[in-house]
């Protein structure tokens, strides 16, 4: 277990290197740079050249990413020319919000995925399997813009027991905290839900079809045993190995939600400095970025290897 | 005094999908004395498992729905709705079950011993603790060693043989009353099933359990069984003791069973009568005789009425309307025909050796150990011969197969053929021997492209080696090979999923021919078919034989079926051939403990004969090709292993009939002499 | 296998048949847009602004007193393109890679797996907006940028599918009878693949339209005078509270189209299932 989690933690830092070099290489290519950006168009050409020489931006890529790499695992993102301070700061204000409406996201996907898929998989065949899966369908169609737009909508313009937009910090009154979370974290949550819903629901099926389902049933086991300890489990591995994609739409989704819902979070914070060519602030979103989502297929990789016992004892096959 | 334990009358259970019903069983009836053994025999498809579930509750509904008139369980009425909710108590409790396949039938994520526990404390209300050293003792009394140890142990750290033994532990932990083992042994290697059949019936004799074998081998019942019913198309046509069942088959489909199957103790000449056509769909409930459309003995009456079991003797039904069936055997001349040239060698194969390095870690691999899969093989197959090669999974029968035609690269040795050694040639120099020497496949399922139509698949080699010149002759080729086997030629553009697995087979048997090779491997080619088919299959190889003149290299686990088509039989162990001889010998005087071993795992399906017969029983599961024991590699579950077998290895001798073994038995005798 | 039992499958199901009818219908309705659309796309009529749907306007106007109707019809055109353009430069793409990495195998599969990984890493819309940020804005790069970003599922799907079939008895079957390397990678392996890149191909156009909407909306991606129904959902969000229908419309149909792809999918994996075909 501990070579194989190793293994993975190896094969993620590759994976880690790889994308920060894509990444790099990506904003390297950006039209107009750092220096021409903040010196605005009156600058001279000569004094555009010197700062650039000064930012090292002339020289060749490899050594320009290995500089600014070599900074990164020194825990320094580089200079915000959008929000003239160091990057770092900037991400220890937003990283933290972007990271709790993701994980309350996340949880809401997960509960509510799994129960749905769940009842419908109980009931397949019937109206409520029809309804659920309906709806999983809806859910998986709906892109969460709009879903972002048509929620505002009703409980913000319609109904008004909801906010537009905005956002406040748990530390400054959970309650208020909610009002405005609880619009974001449906929208991004929706997609999710539906997902974890249809995989939940072919897993239960397929599992019920085992031939270790008959055994239990040929046991004398209750139909609820069965159920919670025969089903479930096997049926969870599947669901699992979803978690890591899942956490990555999350990712996707808060850069759309955060615009609409006017969020200080990381995904608006890389489509400003995207839009304002500061590269250094969008490089480092997109490093954290890609961080969770790896973070996060190792930990998949983790949970796996714990419920599958053939992982777990180590075993050749 | 005879008690009768379980007594099913009139269950009949459907399937009812969107656009078809299938029926499944139509008014089956039987019965179940206490410490009775009794054999349920049938073809897939002839509902016998369907009816064991049927009884339990097992049929899943919807689709599934069963009726019946009553199933008394100790004067309990298990079909009664009011007894649904008593019938899971009965299940797993009072009525065990085990299934087919032992590896999935066991959930992979649970220990194997709180599976057991878990059906402990489910009946019996014994806590944890108690229900663990229960479990414990039931794992001891099928052997599993270091039971302690493995009870918590998961699936996948057990062999298949081993999997099954803790099936069979959970179902008898709760002392049952009955025990239904549904094709427990099928996926099992024969030494393996003769040892958990053996052990099957010492536990039900000692504890007077009655046990119910559902099985479509006519051997083990014929060994194992007291009473038998032999069901067809959902409708039980036959029932009997078991001696006078063999002795006086008496319905048309029992008989043809009898005769499609090879057995181990088959005169040569005897004519394998397969039966022709399909099993019936059962989308309709039967009008007539089920087994109709296929019987060769039908009368009148049997399309006009559905007939009904009536007694033809004291305790023996049969639903059979032909007053006088022919139930005699046929003989046949194919082995006279033949034309052998023990001169000529097609193929030569001279210390064959096949090693799969053993690899752990994954960025970084390491080499931890080595997979001997051929350890030295050595055997030659002379012009228009068979000769069978026969051995449990593992033995490395198949990666001889796969060495042949060049699909493997050997580690060392040679392949003669045709003068020219083609022992791991390239790819390119090795092309133009591959139209003389072909490989039909196990699977008939998986070893035609779906994508082709079965003209295409049979005429591929023929576009591939350019072996007609033209569109027409190319026509005119498929449809010889069409008609070779047997198959109509307006059936080429269909495609293989269109076909039963017995015409697929021929398929591949045609696709091998087509660039009229000189040697052909056969790499068990009749074990994924039915029994009824099997035959066909066999004696379509012969004919061929007799009209092309080609040598096969028959490879097989089933010794009764390489006993009726080769000359030569090679019996290997973990890689090594242990025994070889004329096929005649070799059956009647074996000599390896192993091959001894390997007949007598083999039920014969005749009573009479199975009583007395002389068995040596094996102990053990097949050792691991990656731990070979040392010496010789039998010693482990050999009952005549010395001190000697265990560190020097024997050589294969050789008697002055050409007689080969590999034993230190006889390597001292005054007759052994190096191989 | 015939295409007309597929077809027959397809059409079996009330959900798969209504979805490829609509899709097909709106197919021919971004083909004859311009015979269909009751006005031009960027016909202003100043007099009426913002008006919710009526017998002039079907679907109202927006705030330049454009036809709401008419730019959608329109609008379908570039949303479609894009969609098919960008999925077809992916699955041919993705196809090509992934074969190579199924069918060569070892390093070269190795390194083209981790690869696959990391552009995995970003989340599709993130990955897309750096691509079109870095090419600049247009729509041909907004093409590559979906196409590029939707790569990796092509790539482990076909992967996956040729190890699959690689290993398969057939091919073995082939390689007895003497097939050339060629012949069982195009007569035998490709043909048994093809289906399941079909199916991503499917669910993708409707992931494809999805994102073509998102970036869109986030100012990435088509620009007016051009619109896109994404662009609609954007330029109609401000007015939220003043004309709601000018964002719901267009997200409506997002919608549809998406759904409708995804139906699409689902019946054409059982449909080109062997398994799911027999028992039906």
């Amino acid at each position: 277990m501990v070579k194989y989690i190793a293994k993975k933690l190896a094969v993620s830092i590759v994976i880690l290197l790889v994308v920060s070099f894509l990444a790099f290489w990506i904003m390297s290519v950006l039209p107009g740079d750092a220096a021409l950006i903040s010196l605005g168009t009156e600058a001279t050409a000569e004094r555009i050249e010197e700062l650039r020489e000064e930012w090292g931006l002339n020289d060749p890529l490899p050594e320009r990413y290995g500089a600014w790499l070599w900074d990164i695992l020194h825990g320094d993102f580089g200079y915000s020319t959008h929000y003239k301070t160091a990057c770092s700061e900037v991400l220890a204000q937003r990283m933290p919000i972007t990271l709790l409406l993701g994980l309350i996201s996340l949880v809401i996907s997960v509960v509510f995925g799994i129960l749905f898929g769940l009842v419908a998989a109980l009931y397949r065949g019937r109206i409520l399997d029809t309804i659920v899966t309906f709806c999983a369908n809806l859910g998986v169609s709906l892109p969460v813009f709009w879903l972002g737009i048509l929620l505002t909508y009703l409980f913000a313009v319609w109904l008004r027991i909801l906010p537009v937009q905005g956002y406040q910090s748990p530390s400054e009154g959970f309650g208020g905290f909610l009002y405005f979370a609880c619009l974001p974290c449906i929208s991004m949550a929706w997609g999710s839900i539906a997902t974890i819903c249809r995989q939940t629901r072919s897993a239960v099926l397929e599992t019920l079809h085992q031939s270790h389902v008959k055994t239990a049933r040929a046991k004398g086991l209750s139909e609820g045993k069965i159920l919670s300890r025969h089903v479930l489990k096997n049926s969870l591995i599947p669901v699992i190995t979803l978690l890591g994609f899942q956490v990555r739409n999350l990712v996707g989704g808060s850069v759309v939600v955060e615009q609409i819902y006017n969020i200080p979070g990381m995904g608006r914070t890389l489509i400003q400095a995207v839009n304002s060519r500061d590269t250094d602030m969008a490089l480092a979103c997109l490093m954290i970025i890609a961080a969770i989502t790896i973070l996060s297929s190792l930990l998949v990789d983790i949970a796996y290897g714990i419920v599958d016992p053939r992982i777990r004892r180590g075993g050749s096959q | 005094m005879e008690e009768r334990i379980l007594e099913v009358n009139h269950i009949s259970t459907e399937f009812r999908l969107k656009r078809k019903t299938t029926y499944a069983v139509n008014d089956v009836s039987f019965y179940l004395n206490r410490g009775e053994i009794i054999g349920v025999v049938g073809e897939s498809g002839s509902g016998k498992s369907v009816t064991q579930m049927s009884v339990l509750g097992l049929i899943e509904s919807p689709p599934g729905h069963v009726e019946g008139e009553s199933a008394v369980f100790e004067g309990q009425d298990l079909l009664a709705p009011e007894n649904r909710r008593l019938l899971r108590h009965i299940r797993g409790h009072k009525i065990a079950m085990i299934f087919q396949d032992p590896m999935i039938s066991l959930n992979p994520s649970i220990t194997v011993g709180e599976q057991i526990s878990e059906t402990i404390r489910e009946h019996l209300g014994l806590n944890h603790a108690q229900a663990k050293e229960r479990a414990i003792t039931y794992m001891k009394m099928v052997k599993i060693p270091d039971a302690e140890m493995r009870y918590d142990n998961y699936p996948f750290e057990f062999s298949g043989g081993m999997c099954q033994r803790i099936m069979i532990a959970m179902a008898m932990s709760c002392d049952p009353s009955v025990l239904i083992a549904d094709e427990a042994t099928t996926a099992l290697d024969v030494t393996t099933q003769a040892q958990i059949l053996e052990m099957l019936q010492d536990i039900v004799k000692t504890t007077n359990t009655s046990l119910i074998i559902v099985t479509h081998n006519l051997g083990i019942v014929a060994r194992y069984a007291d009473r038998i019913y032999v069901m067809y198309g959902g409708t039980i046509v036959e029932t009997a003791s078991t001696d006078d069942l063999f002795r006086h088959p008496s319905h048309a489909y029992t008989v043809g069973l009898l005769n499609s199957v090879p057995r181990l103790d088959d005169s040569k000449d005897r004519l394998l009568m397969p039966i022709h056509g399909l099993p019936p769909t059962l989308h309709e409930k039967p009008q007539r005789c089920p087994f109709y459309d296929r019987c060769t003995q039908r009368v009148k009456a049997c399309d006009e009425t559905l007939p009904q079991l009536r007694p033809v003797a004291p305790g023996h039904l049969s639903a059979c309307l032909n007053p006088a069936l022919d139930t005699s055997l046929k003989l046949s001349d194919a082995a006279s025909k033949k034309k052998i040239d023990w001169d000529k060698c097609v193929l030569s194969v001279r210390d064959l050796r096949m090693e799969f390095p053993l690899y752990k870690g994954g960025l970084i691999k390491r080499r931890i150990g080595t997979v001997r899969a051929v350890g030295g093989v050595s055997f030659d197959i002379h012009s228009g011969e068979t000769l069978g090669l026969v051995g449990e999974s593992g033995c490395g029968k198949s990666t001889v197969a796969n060495c042949l035609v060049n699909l493997l690269k050997p580690t060392a040795g040679e392949i003669y053929f045709q003068g020219q050694n083609i022992a791991g040639m390239a790819e390119h120099a090795f092309r133009k021997y591959r139209k003389n020497i072909q490989l039909v496949f196990q699977d008939p399922f998986s070893s035609l492209d779906p994508k082709q139509t079965i003209g295409d698949i049979v005429g591929e080699p023929l576009k591939i080696h350019h072996l007609v010149s033209s569109r027409e002759a190319y026509e005119a080729r498929v449809k010889e090979l069409f008609e070779m086997i047997g198959l109509n030629p307006e059936l080429r553009h269909r495609s293989p999923h269109e076909l039963s697995g017995g015409q697929r087979q021929r398929i591949g048997i045609a696709r091998a021919l087509a660039s009229q090779p000189d040697l052909i491997i056969c790499d068990e080619p009749v074990s994924a078919l039915d029994v009824s088919v099997q035959a066909q299959i066999m004696n379509l190889l012969e004919s061929l034989q007799q009209k092309l003149g080609v040598s096969y290299l028959f490879v097989a686990h089933d010794l009764s079926v390489v006993r009726h088509i080769s000359d030569r039989i090679a019996v290997m162990y973990l890689g090594q051939i242990v025994e070889m001889s004329d096929w005649k010998t070799l059956y009647e005087n074996p000599k390896h403990p192993y091959t001894k071993t390997l007949l007598s795992a083999i039920p014969i399906p005749d009573p009479e004969v199975e009583r007395q017969r002389e068995r040596q029983k094996v102990v053990g599961d097949i050792p691991s090709a990656a731990h070979i024991p040392s010496g010789c590699s039998f010693h482990t579950r050999c009952p005549y292993a010395t001190d000697r077998c265990k560190t020097q290895v024997p050589d294969l001798t050789c008697d002055q009939d050409g007689h080969m073994v590999r034993c230190h038995l006889y390597s001292d005798g005054a007759d052994g002499k190096e191989a | 296998m015939g295409a007309k039992a597929v077809l027959k499958i397809l059409f079996s199901r009330k959900a798969t048949a209504i979805a490829a009818i609509f899709i097909l219908v709106l197919i021919l309705v971004a083909v004859f847009a311009d015979v269909l659309a009751p006005y031009g796309l960027n016909e202003q009529d100043l007099r009426h602004q913002k008006e919710t749907p009526s017998a002039a306007h079907l679907l109202g106007t927006d705030n330049y007193g454009r036809d709401v109707l008419s730019r959608l019809i329109y609008g379908s055109r570039i949303s479609l393109v894009v969609a098919f353009v960008s999925v077809v430069v992916a699955g041919v793409a993705g196809s090509v890679i992934g074969l190579i990495a199924g069918y060569v195998g070892g390093v070269v599969d190795g390194i083209i797996m981790r690869l696959t990984d990391a552009l995995m890493a970003f989340p599709t819309i993130v990955f897309a907006l750096g691509i079109a940020a870095a090419l600049g804005q247009s729509t041909t790069n907004l093409v590559i940028a979906i196409g590029v970003s939707t790569i990796p599922p092509y790539i482990r799907t076909i992967r996956g599918e040729v190890m699959k079939v690689r290993s398969q008895t057939y091919i073995k079957a082939s390689k007895v009878i003497g097939a050339s390397v060629p012949r069982q990678l195009f007569s035998h392996i490709l043909p048994n693949c093809v289906a399941p890149v079909i199916v991503t191909a499917s669910v993708g156009l409707g992931g494809a339209i999805m994102t073509e909407a998102t970036l869109s909306f986030l100012g990435m991606g088509i620009r007016t005078p051009d619109t896109s129904w994404g662009v609609m959902v954007s330029d109609g969000f401000e007015f939220i509270t003043s004309a709601p229908h000018l964002a719901i419309i267009p997200g409506v149909a997002i919608a549809l189209v998406v759904l409708a792809f995804n139906f699409l999918g689902d019946g054409l994996r059982d449909a080109l299932d062997p398994h799911v075909r027999g028992t039906l």
